[in-house]
């Protein structure tokens, strides 16, 4: 890479045959010149000195005590209650850092887990993704293109991420020192994030952390696409669900989690048969109870894709909790097999902790 | 001693690796030299990351902030480049978390300084409506091309910019994505793929 900006020409195959990325993108290389440089406001850099200058500012900023102000001679009064109280504190410093850990460790350790906490709680388990991987025809709702596009962006990305680390954990690179200068550069939002999220993991039983150990490890896997694919999967149909919903259907069991997409497909090809004609077979009328929690659109349709039916983007909630979904909400008696309701999320995880 | 001499001489360091040691060692004026050094590079790759110039100087700023934040655990063991480029990845990418996380929380996107991907995508649907379907002029066609880019997904696009505009290698690229070389060669043939399907009809006539 140079500092400059010249433009590649006619790079010929390095001697590994590795190639560079001109001569791989071909004939896009060239079109790429019609996307212009660009050039920093006047101000940007005055901007930007000054912006680090108050960084430096407020550090620099603390109080400072100028000992020995007062009276002359005074400082023999404090001078060995001061060397008592500062060797105390170097004895305890030293003795906190031989038994206590680095604060970063705790972060450091699981970083990967850390980071991605979110998506691997989503998933849940790797009996789960099995389970779904197995499953046909599951499909996520209808979501805008580019809302879509965002969320399997940001899938791939956690995975390319976990992928990352997966790959470095098989090297013989520093991986705590990278991990820690890449803590080192996150702002202070990101990093509280990260810190809060720590400490949710630390939270969890040794098995559930397991559990997310062993979904990191699958979707960081090459050999693993039908589980990554089936992780994929599941995060559009929880982005595609109502915000009030999602952690509701997160905190499902595996086995719950199936239940519910089983009754959401019964649901959905019995709602795409009666809008040709009604289904054989299937008692009851349709859901016309309200949607869902959340009160979704009662069609289930998620509440961005307009109002149909009863139970509009501010409907009451439904009886169907999490397993009805959004606007999936199910009559009563309307499926043969349907599970249970639902306990409120809290409950369940307690159910799980327990 | 020939041999000797050449051992002894210190490792030759990239003129912003040398900034960044003096910024490291508390000189002011060296920061200064390094913003305007590198400014427009950075804002050229956000640029076309994001698709918004005022989006694209904050997010060069954020990555000098957080280079000056970082300096005092800047180690020359890497060229100045890949470690900003690592940065440059990691913003953009947090530009993108944090949308996502503006999404959960309810709030629109907009296409302000704080603009997503998801923005972008908006935007470059809205460019896209206006094109004829014929090749017209330079600024038709930084239009396509932009559209194309804005189609990528997030790390294609931020490959095959770095590609492009900061004349990356593939490992260049790894080192600053945390990517393998192969997977950045996988993401830029993807890449390749995708672009050339957007822009078949602007490909087959000459390209200025």
């Amino acid at each position: 890479m140079s500092d400059g900006h010249a433009a590649p020409n006619g790079r010929p195959d390095d001697a590994s045959g590795s190639g560079l990325p001109a001569d791989d993108l071909g004939e896009i290389w060239g079109a790429l010149d019609a996307l212009p440089r660009a050039s920093a406001s006047t101000d940007m850099a005055a901007t930007t000195v000054d912006m680090a200058a108050v960084t430096t500012a407020r550090s620099a900023s603390r109080p400072t005590i100028r000992f020995g102000a007062g009276r002359p001679g005074a400082w023999r009064e404090w001078l060995l209650p001061a060397v008592a109280v500062a060797g105390s504190l170097m004895a305890g410093i030293v003795a906190g850092r031989v038994t206590a850990p680095d604060p970063d460790v705790r972060i450091l350790e699981y970083l990967p887990l850390v980071r991605h906490l979110p998506l691997l709680e989503e998933a849940g388990s790797v009996k789960f993704l099995q389970a779904l991987a197995a499953r046909r025809n599951q499909q996520p709702l209808r979501m805008p293109p580019e809302m879509l596009r965002g969320e399997e962006q940001e899938f791939d990305a956690a995975v390319a991420d976990l992928q990352q680390d997966h790959a470095l954990g098989s090297a013989a690179r520093p991986l705590v020192e990278d991990r820690r200068l890449a803590i080192a550069i996150l702002d202070g939002d990101d990093r509280d994030a990260i810190e809060r999220s720590a400490a949710v993991f630390h939270e969890l039983s040794k098995a559930e952390q397991r559990d997310l150990a062993a979904v990191a490890a699958v979707l960081a896997d090459p050999e693993r696409e039908e589980l990554r694919a089936a992780a994929r999967l599941w995060h559009l149909i929880i982005a595609a669900s109502d915000p009030p919903d999602r952690k509701n259907i997160i905190a499902l069991a595996a086995d719950e989690r199936l239940e519910w997409l089983e009754r959401r497909s019964r649901m959905r090809e019995w709602m795409g048969e009666r809008r040709g004609q009604p289904p054989a077979g299937v008692e009851g009328g349709p859901p016309r109870g309200p949607g869902g929690p959340g009160g979704g659109n009662g069609d289930g349709r998620p509440r961005w894709q307009g109002q149909r039916g009863e139970g509009g983007p501010q409907g009451p909630r439904g009886d169907g909790g999490p397993q009805g979904g959004r606007g999936e909400g199910r009559s009563r008696g309307e499926f043969r097999s349907a599970p249970p309701p639902l306990e409120p999320a809290s409950e369940q995880r307690s159910a799980k902790d327990g | 001693m020939a041999t000797d001499s050449t051992v002894m001489q210190p490792p030759v360091r990239d003129p912003s690796t040398e900034l960044m040691l003096r910024v490291r060692d508390g000189d002011a004026d060296a920061f200064a030299d390094l913003v305007v050094a590198w400014q427009d590079r950075l804002v050229t790759l956000f640029l076309h990351h994001t698709g918004d110039h005022a989006t694209a100087e904050d997010l060069a700023q954020e990555v000098f902030l957080r280079v000056y934040r970082a300096r005092a655990t800047y180690q020359p063991t890497a060229k100045f480049t890949t470690w900003v480029h690592t940065i440059a990845n990691n913003v953009a990418s947090d530009l993108r978390q944090r949308a996502y996380r503006r999404l959960e929380r309810g709030v629109p996107a907009t296409t302000s300084a704080s603009s997503s991907a998801i923005g972008l995508d908006q935007l470059a649907v809205a460019a896209s409506s206006f094109l004829p379907a014929r090749l017209a002029d330079r600024t038709e066609l930084q239009a396509v091309v932009r559209d194309a880019i804005a189609g990528l997904n997030e790390r294609q696009r931020m490959a095959v910019l770095l590609a492009k505009f900061e004349q990356c290698s593939y490992e260049e690229i790894a080192a600053a994505m945390g990517l393998t070389v192969p997977a950045v060669k996988s993401l830029l043939f993807r890449a390749r793929d995708q672009l050339r399907t957007a822009l078949e009809p602007y490909l087959q006539g000459d390209v200025p």
